[in-house]
């Protein structure tokens, strides 16, 4: 089992390999990103003429959004683009003649293509912004609680990547579904502003839902925002939400299967 | 030969909507849409023994590759009762695939942007295959498909055949107990595609190998099946011995022939002439009356002659001919 996912995982890593010049480009435009951030959010505290906002500094402001991008990354999937396109030209055939559980086999041909971000993105921007962002490097238990914490939430990415992908077997071109998902994702999850800059009401709501899960919390683990006590408890959730997730998309899953026709061969 | 196949009343049925050409049409199929139920298999039965080669033949669209992805556990069928090796096929597929080997020839199969032989290593893993028999079998395969130079190159990059050629070796390198090819030689040369069936012979012998083959090259199922079903409009109309369908249909050849000059007086007995060119002939010889080497030396001591081509009547024109009795 270990030896087959490593076997599907590789491939992914290669494929990524062929394609390595994606990752040059994000390497040239996310420090740029997170300059105009820089900016926005130090005029924004020097007009305001406050240290804290909303619980954060201006040093820990710039640090949640160096963060962000280096955990975005990792944590993106557009596994509903491969099923999407897998659906549409009937791909999908190839897939499910491999003995090896189908959902996996896109995480782990995800968890490749992830693995190669490691070193050319995130290693990178994260040397960029220790050393001209000024952003500390964590203490080990959060820096390695930060770790755990980004691959549960790969899985999570990539269990709600599924689930919306899975609609092509209905719909057959979901793009217009992917854009929402996408923009939906980044907005709940915290990747667009920090979710305490959301009332109270709505951070109540957002415990809730999955999402805050994929960027909020590994983000806040890494800056130690919460107790160690309180950081293994978040963890269990993503756990929990992972299995949760899983059983709601293979459920779907059975039924999809029995939709899907093989298109055009 | 013990069974390895049993299927019984097999159906599947499409929906698919279907739309008149057109903006005005289009806009209209946004709101109300004609769904087309179509058959594409109508309670097949059929079984296979052991160590067969079953030439499964058709013309286009009559439900062969409907059968094939049923049987291999890709397709979830509307019924029927499908027993391969004592698997369901759609219900026990992770188990299930393990056990066969599937070319779909008009799909992509490896993995589009990395050289072949990472598929090949791929397949290693999730087939459990042993690193020492992997190395023979892929060399001997390597060998025998003359693909030594392409495997390295990234798939992207191959031809049509390169790639057939490729998707063969990857669909063998575990050595499946049940082997499917559909239309496995597309795009393959002459000499490829001989390779090809010597190729699934010399398995079929040495690891009693079963196969089930579709295509549309009769040469295909004479030189590999003993056995063949001819499926139209997701019926079988025959299962049986190929040598009874060419002594009883295969009554006819037809023979294309170029001439170097204009022909004249052309007069045989036994034959019709389908088209007539000023320096090509198209002519349908009746093999009860005339033998083939008659009508070969007649046109060769006659005319000038640049090329002739002979060939058996089409699959089309065999089907029609069962419909006819």
């Amino acid at each position: 089992m270990i030896k087959k996912s490593y076997a599907i995982a590789r491939a992914g890593f290669k494929e990524a390999v062929a394609y390595r010049f994606h990752f040059y480009v994000t390497l040239v435009t996310s420090p740029l990103t997170l300059l105009i951030y820089y900016f926005l959010w130090k005029s924004i505290f020097e007009y305001s003429n406050v240290d804290i906002i909303r619980g954060f500094t201006f040093e820990g402001i710039v640090a949640y959004y160096a963060l962000n991008m280096i955990v975005g990354f990792f944590v993106w999937s557009n596994v509903d683009e491969w099923l999407e396109n897998d659906v549409r030209y009937g791909n999908l055939v190839n897939n499910l003649l491999k003995p090896f559980n189908f959902i996996f086999f896109y995480f782990f041909n995800l968890l490749g293509v992830s693995s190669l971000s490691i070193f050319l993105e995130m290693v990178p921007f994260f040397l960029i912004a220790i050393f001209l962002f000024g952003v500390k490097v964590a203490p080990v238990f959060y820096f390695l609680m930060f770790i755990v914490s980004i691959v549960l939430a790969l899985l999570m990415s990539f269990l709600i990547s599924y689930f919306v992908g899975m609609s092509a077997f209905w719909f057959k071109n979901i793009s217009g579904i992917r854009r929402v998902k996408r923009v939906l994702i980044v907005f709940l999850s915290g990747g667009m502003i920090p979710l305490t800059f959301f009332p109270e009401v709505v951070q109540g709501i957002f415990k809730y839902l999955p999402f805050q899960y994929i960027r909020s919390v590994p983000i806040n683990i890494y800056l130690g925002s919460y107790t160690y006590l309180e950081t293994l408890m978040l963890i269990g959730i993503q756990v929990f939400w992972i299995f949760v997730l899983y059983l709601i998309v293979n459920g779907i899953w059975n039924r999809a299967f029995k939709k899907f026709a093989g298109a055009g061969i | 030969m013990p069974l390895i196949i049993e299927v019984k009343n097999l159906k599947k049925t499409y929906k698919t909507h279907e739309r008149e050409p057109g903006l005005i049409n289009a806009v209209k199929s946004l709101v109300k849409r004609k769904y087309e139920f179509k058959e594409a298999l109508k309670s097949i039965c059929f079984e296979v023994e052991k160590g067969e080669i079953l030439g499964l033949i058709g013309p286009n669209g009559a439900g062969k590759s409907t059968t094939l992805k049923a049987l291999s556990g890709v397709l979830y069928p509307d019924s029927g009762d499908v027993n391969i090796m004592g698997f369901v096929p759609w219900k026990d597929r992770v188990k299930y695939v393990k056990n066969i080997g599937v070319v779909f020839g008009q799909k992509e199969q490896l993995w589009w942007d990395l050289p072949a032989i990472d598929t090949f290593y791929l397949h290693k893993d999730l087939y459990d295959v042993d690193e020492k028999d992997f190395k023979k079998r892929l060399d001997h395969m390597v060998k025998i498909m003359q693909v030594e130079d392409i495997i390295k190159t990234p798939v992207r990059d191959l031809s049509l055949g390169e790639r057939m050629k490729c998707k063969i070796i990857a669909a063998l390198l575990h050595n499946p107990k049940l082997v499917f090819l559909d239309e496995p030689s597309i795009g393959l040369d002459v000499i490829a595609k001989d390779n090809l069936r010597d190729f699934i012979k010399e398995v079929n012998t040495k690891y009693k190998t079963t196969f089930i083959v579709t295509t549309h090259d009769m040469q295909d199922i004479e030189r590999l099946c003993k056995r063949i079903i001819i499926i139209n409009h997701g019926e079988i109309i025959y299962d049986g011995l190929l040598k009874m369908i060419s002594e009883r249909y295969i009554k006819s050849k037809i023979i294309d022939v170029k001439f170097e000059e204009k022909f004249k007086n052309f007069k045989f007995e036994g034959c019709k002439i389908l088209e007539k060119r000023t320096y090509e002939l198209k002519i349908e010889l009746n093999l009860k009356k005339q033998k083939i080497n008659t009508i070969i030396s007649y046109l060769l001591d006659s005319f000038k002659v640049a090329d002739i081509n002979i060939s058996d009547p089409s699959i089309e024109e065999i089907i029609k001919l069962i419909y006819e009795e």
